[in-house]
């Protein structure tokens, strides 16, 4: 489990050039909060669009593509997605550790440096927040000392039982924050979806 | 004349090619198919994300090298992160200098090409291509540039759009993205735009740039 979170973005050690990744926990979360949590929360949305329109094999080859070989999972982990699925409780793809990764059970057992199953948590949060379910968690990141802060955002693929999810440091917002205006940041395409398979039984 | 006529045929396959082909939209994750659409995927996402795209982009040339660099910008729509399916994270590179436009998704043969693009014109034969060249020497950073009238694959009639370019510091390398929208004025983009850059693209920029 452990190889697992270290591994989960591309190794670096010490940051040289401005360019590299980062080394610190501060640079880490300055690097992300870059990025608002709404734009991550419209990239699993769009994968979920995508889900809809590629289809699942597809979804699920370009999804387990490499860092920076497709549009999901970028080179600097800005833009990551995996997909999982909380009923069967398999993750499906993940860009280097996807062999190791799709096994069933190892989604719940999946564990933050604090012994936290977060993913287990997300899912049940999913009952209550259908549209989409944000954690907080501990996490390591690859080539930085220490737990940096996390947030888990799941959203459903409406019409079936997959899930999208990603993770980011973040020191700057906080998981009920994201939560409560996770309805209001969403896409309008992502809305239409989720409202075409609302009521109907799949 | 022909060679007129020639040149004319590019522009408009290079308008209209300019993001991947759709017609009808039938399901909501299809490409938008009416101007309103268009505008309401695009308005989602900040312009400061697009410029910061475009910096992101220019320190991944300096650390993977030019040539895997350029390899990945002219790949197609969705076979990089730089260039997404839904045309909504979009990435060429050009020279003003060379006058040539050096990467494109999918018509990177067809562009590279001396003189295409000071030729390269919007809908209302506003050559964006000189203009945006031009812009740059006042700000040599980076700057944007406003289209009236632009083609968009499989929408009717064309859209308001920006252009927004970033230089990849040290080099005579510019990277270019365009994206519609109705809710901003160049202006207030124009004032804006300052703080947008990246801490670490300008470590880049202070490297590169400031040894003259």
């Amino acid at each position: 489990m452990i190889v697992s979170m270290g591994l989960s973005t591309l190794v670096y050690a010490e940051k040289v050039n401005p360019w590299d990744r980062p080394s610190t926990l501060e640079e880490l979360y300055e690097q992300y909060s870059y990025t608002p949590a709404q734009l991550i929360l419209h990239h699993l949305q769009r994968a979920a669009l995508y889900f809809h329109k590629v289809g699942k094999d597809k979804v699920i080859e370009v999804l387990n593509r490499d860092y920076g070989d497709s549009e999901w999972n970028a080179n600097d982990g800005y833009r990551f997605a995996m997909i999982i699925s909380c009923k069967q409780d398999i993750i499906y793809t993940h860009p280097t550790l996807k062999k190791m990764l799709n096994r069933k059970g190892f989604l719940s057992s999946y564990k933050d440096g604090k012994g936290k199953q977060f993913w287990l948590i997300g899912c049940n949060s999913l009952k209550e927040h259908s549209k989409g379910s944000v954690t907080s968690i501990n996490l390591f990141w690859s080539g930085i000392k220490g737990l940096s802060q996390q947030l888990v955002i799941m959203v459903p693929v409406p019409g079936t039982d997959y899930q999208i999810s990603t993770f980011f440091p973040t020191s700057k917002y906080s998981m009920l924050e994201v939560q409560e205006k996770l309805e209001e940041w969403s896409l309008p395409d992502y809305n239409r979806l989720y409202g075409s398979y609302k009521n109907k039984r799949y | 004349m022909k060679t007129l006529i020639h040149i004319n045929l590019i522009f408009l396959i290079l308008m209209s090619v300019s993001v991947t082909a759709s017609g009808q939209k039938v399901n909501p994750w299809d490409m938008p198919s009416t101007p309103d659409e268009l505008y309401q995927n695009y308005e989602a996402t900040h312009p400061k994300q697009f410029f910061q795209h475009l910096q992101r982009a220019a320190l991944f040339y300096y650390k993977v090298g030019k040539k895997n660099a350029f390899e990945q910008w002219n790949q197609g729509f969705g076979e990089s992160q730089w260039v997404s399916h839904d045309g909504l994270w979009f990435l060429m590179s050009f020279s003003c200098k060379r006058d040539m436009i050096l990467t494109q998704p999918v018509l990177k043969k067809l562009l590279h090409k001396k003189g295409v693009l000071s030729g390269f014109i919007d809908g209302s034969g506003k050559r964006i291509g000189d203009i945006a060249c031009n812009q740059l020497r006042t700000t040599p950073k980076g700057s944007i540039v406003f289209m009236k009238k632009y083609f968009w694959s499989g929408v009717k009639g064309t859209t308001r759009q920006f252009w927004t370019m970033v230089k990849i510091p040290g080099t005579d390398i510019y990277l270019g993205q365009f994206y519609p929208t109705q809710k901003y004025t160049k202006k207030e983009l124009l004032e804006e735009i300052g703080s947008w850059y990246l801490k670490d693209y300008n470590k880049l920029w202070e490297m590169y740039e400031k040894k003259v």
